[in-house]
């Protein structure tokens, strides 16, 4: 099947524009983003993000953190083909990173040398697909069949200037077998054609033999500088053109590796190899609850494990906060919510340090919440449908063994079958199953700046607000089926002495024209001060009478205010909101749509407590369903 | 007691765990089990699904020579299918042992595999018999049993992403002695897929990694990370003639969730891993 799409294949240029002329099927990164990320993900154990950027179409590259790939393909007849290829370039870039190619010490700088820069790229770019074919064995048949189409869009497409040298071992390496060592025969059979001087073609290609199939990435450094020659003419002169699924080596965006700071208190040995490896999802971080002493705390092991690191710059570490920490005067403390705020430089609570204003937005017109309603009035119904399902059932079971009451019906059967001379039935009671729900949920929706941005910062797409926005629209309408307490809240501020909260549904309010007016008219607003907010959900929810309590935040970024409430001292003041709210038996949840939340979600909520979402646009719908999977009976 | 009379307990099973199961030790498990079980202690295994809660159980009542007693729990088990109940025969009653009970008589290790299915008042009666006093009071006979040295209480309990109103009370969880049951490391892993499935080591290491691989997802909508159960029975698929893929997808990707965009990812992953 591979071989019938390759005999397919035309060689192209690469302006969409005139795709449609030449029959070729154009395939947007939109159109794979969800699956592709997730794809990454996977393949790179989470270490690397996948974005598509209009620089990539000269070819794919990375930074050793971020792999970007170009915003279409339109190189082949059918958008099959354009799928497999955007799954096996980054595939290819993923095996990159992850095989150490990419490592700033590893890559010649170009300029030093030239030469040895391109020659690594090829020799790397090789060795590469090899490793590929030994790790991914999956993966082997459609490289072989890339590698063909490369090496057709190369004979059409002459490369002149300073690099026409490397041409011939560009086009014969990319003929050898991957799967095996290359022997003297392949080698022969690859440089027929190219007559280069004194068999140099040939004797390179025999040198890089070992170096293919071996385990070091150094290997193709060192025959990268072997191979160069300086003769001074390459300076200037244009790069070979890229291999297509390879992409380029961008020596310019390499960065020496972050610093990464293990989670405190981390103490599990990982190098043991007789541990267990940690699910990747465990505890809430409940074993805090029971430990009153916060001082005791950073002892303890944080129940996240593994690669769950929190990665902290050096400069978070140096809060810009000393001009700030005078307590709050009265001025400021009146009328507002006085809330402490956890201090991790000094292992401290800061007493009445956040001063948190409630308001009530004005509710205004219901324009938007109608288009919502209107637009997804099925999936509305869906929903409803869904959580029609969570209704507590209340039932008589009959004819049980035990129970509490007789069941007559069934001793009068029973006395029936003796008289008739069967054997009398045992089950002669009946009892109600009382399921109540009981629960009170507090929504807390980050209304931060950021939430204005357009998703993918394409402003063809909704703003993440409007995707909030249709979140809350689908969970108020879902819940009217249920007799679960909800509120909504909002928040946002900046500084302590400003964090706002607005309350768009209270607990008692009936979801009606007003709430659907505030909801109406959200609007992003300033900083994420996430401690002082989620104190102040977590205090109106204790005061709701409940069985189950639970605190779900929505977010799309990580804690962050303007007056040093940034990196890691707003992680840990809102893991220690978080782990008071716990305390006070309330459940919390996070949705967030942040690609880098796996840095601090894991270590603020626990793992198994957040979701992060990949598809923005997704977030409106996962909201319900994460609500009904949390609460199902 | 009769076999007829264990007919009855619906909900649970008792075996003599005759010849012994596999398990593959992957820490210190084995022993803290055997110390709990002579210090009287109960134990809480957790851990996700399928990672071999119920094999080390197995294995450990194998070990120790007791009968095992395993009660699988859900939402409409009552107290009394664990303690017992009067049955009526013959125009008389007769009392007939719960499963728990039974175990206590008999010295028995008693399995509750999640626990958290089991509604909270019926977790309740498992108190008095976690802690020192080690007894069970039987209401309606009037009984109050004292627990032999040989009788443990086990129970397994998955901590992982699922409803908030069947969480373990932190009172039921504070009863035990918890052991850690995560996913084997790589070699492990590999080991148990050989033994489990008999296929060949190559596809083993393949399944492992593809396993790590997906289990990275878990984050992204998955119900629960790819287990080792998952990826023996997809070994087992591939050792009886079933191609790889297919396999794959049979067992690990169409169970573990119903998202399709993650269904395709972990198909592009198993394509990755496997090349038919």
């Amino acid at each position: 099947m591979v071989r019938d799409w390759f005999r397919k294949l035309t060689p192209s240029r690469k302006t969409p524009a005139q795709s449609a002329e030449t029959n070729l099927a154009l395939l947007n990164f939109t159109d794979v983003e969800s699956t592709l990320t997730l794809y990454v993900k996977a393949l790179s154990d989470d270490r690397l993000k996948l974005m598509s950027s209009t620089l990539a179409r000269q070819g794919s590259y990375s930074d050793g953190r971020t792999i970007f790939v170009p915003p279409e393909v339109d190189l082949f007849a059918d958008t099959r083909q354009a799928r497999l290829f955007y799954r096996l370039t980054s595939a290819w870039k993923v095996m990159q990173v992850r095989s150490g190619s990419l490592d700033i010490e590893r890559v010649p700088d170009p300029a030093t040398s030239r030469e040895a820069f391109v020659l690594y790229e090829i020799l790397s770019g090789e060795w590469i697909d090899r490793t590929i074919v030994s790790q991914w064995p999956g993966l082997a048949s459609n490289l072989a069949t890339l590698r063909q189409d490369a090496l057709a869009r190369r004979s059409t497409n002459g490369n002149g200037a300073g690099f026409a040298h490397l041409e011939p071992l560009i086009q014969s390496l990319l003929r050898l077998p991957i799967d095996r060592r290359p022997r003297t025969d392949d080698i022969s059979a690859v440089t027929e054609g190219f007559n280069g001087p004194n068999g140099v073609l040939r004797d390179m290609l025999l040198a890089t033999g070992d170096m293919l199939h071996g385990d070091e990435p150094e290997q193709s450094l060192r025959l990268a500088r072997e191979f160069a020659r300086e003769n001074g003419h390459t300076e200037d002169a244009a790069l070979p053109q890229a291999v297509h699924y390879r992409g380029r080596i961008r020596p310019d965006l390499l960065k020496p590796p972050q610093i990464e700071i293990e989670d405190i208190g981390e103490q599990e040995s990982r190098g043991s190899g007789h541990t267990r490896r940690r699910p990747p999802r465990s505890e809430p971080l409940q074993v805090e609850s029971n430990q009153p002493n916060p001082m005791r705390n950073r002892q303890r092991r944080s129940p996240i494990g593994g690669r769950q690191s929190m990665q902290i710059s050096l400069a978070d570490r140096e809060p810009t906060r000393t001009f700030h920490q005078v307590p709050l005067t009265e001025e400021e403390k009146k009328g507002a919510h006085l809330y402490q705020e956890w201090d991790y430089l000094r292992d401290m609570y800061l007493p009445e340090w956040c001063a948190v204003r409630t308001r009530r937005p004005k509710s205004g017109s219901t324009e938007k919440v109608e288009q919502i309603l209107r637009r997804h009035a099925a999936l509305i119904r869906h929903l409803k449908q869904q959580f029609e399902a969570l209704r507590p059932e209340r039932l008589r079971l009959n004819r049980q063994l035990d129970g509490d009451e007789i069941d007559l019906g069934a001793y009068i059967d029973s006395q029936a079958d003796q008289v008739a001379g069967f054997s009398p039935t045992e089950k002669l009671y009946s009892k109600v199953l009382e399921k109540e729900r009981n629960i009170a949920l507090a929504c807390l929706i980050d209304l931060s700046g950021s939430t204005g941005a357009w998703i993918d910062d394409d402003p063809r797409n909704d703003q993440v607000i409007e995707v909030t926005r249709r979140g809350i629209v689908f969970l108020c309408e879902a819940l009217t089926v249920l007799d679960d307490k909800h509120a909504v809240y909002g928040f946002s501020g900046s500084t302590r002495k400003q964090a706002e909260f607005s309350t768009v549904k209270e607990f008692d309010e009936p979801y009606g024209e007003t709430v659907k007016g505030r909801i109406n008219g959200l609007s992003p607003q300033a900083y994420t001060r996430m401690g002082p907010a989620i104190r102040h959900a977590a205090h109106n929810l204790s005061l709701q009478s409940a069985r189950v309590r639970i605190l779900m935040l929505l977010s799309d970024g990580r804690p962050n205010d303007f007056d040093g409430y940034g990196g890691r001292y707003g992680v840990e003041d809102t893991r220690r909101a978080l782990i008071e709210a716990r305390q006070a038996g309330i459940s919390t949840f996070a949705l967030t749509i942040d690609s880098e939340a796996r840095d601090y979600m894991p270590y603020m909520f626990g793992l198994g407590h957040y979701l992060v979402i990949e598809d923005t646009p997704a977030l409106a719908t996962k909201l319900s369903d994460v609500y009904r999977r949390l609460t199902v009976q | 007691m009769s076999i007829e009379h264990l007919e009855q307990w619906s909900d649970a099973q008792l075996t003599e765990v005759e010849s012994e199961p596999y398990y593959l030790p992957i820490d210190d498990e084995i022993t803290i089990f055997e110390t709990a079980h002579r210090e009287q202690l109960p134990v809480m295994l957790k851990g996700p699904t399928g990672v071999g809660k119920t094999r080390f159980v197995r294995a450990m009542a194998h070990r120790l020579g007791r009968p095992l007693i395993t009660v699988a729990c859900h939402d409409d088990l009552t107290a009394s299918d664990l303690l017992g109940r009067f049955l009526i025969k013959d125009n008389e009653t007769v009392w007939m042992d719960g499963p728990l009970t039974y175990a206590v008589r008999t010295g028995a290790i008693c399995y509750l595999d999640e626990i958290v299915e089991a509604r909270k008042d019926t977790t309740v009666v498992i108190h008095p018999l976690t802690d020192d006093r080690r007894r069970l009071r039987l209401e309606k006979t009037g009984e109050v049993l004292a627990a032999p040295p040989e009788f443990q209480l086990v129970i397994s309990y998955n901590p992982g992403y699922q409803s908030l109103m069947k969480n373990l009370k932190p009172s039921t969880r504070q009863r035990f002695v918890a052991i850690d049951f995560g996913f084997p490391p790589p070699e492990e892993e590999l080991e148990i897929i050989v033994h489990e499935s008999g296929v060949d080591r190559e596809t083993a290491g393949l399944l492992v990694r593809l396993g790590d691989m997906i289990r990275n997802l878990s984050d992204s909508g998955l119900d629960e990370p790819a287990s080792t159960r998952l990826l023996v029975y997809a070994a087992t698929l591939i050792r009886s003639g079933i191609k790889p893929r297919r396999a794959c997808e049979l067992a690990i990707a169409a169970p573990i969730t119903d998202d399709s965009t993650v269904q395709e990812a972990v198909s592009d992953v198993v394509t990755t891993i496997f090349s038919e």
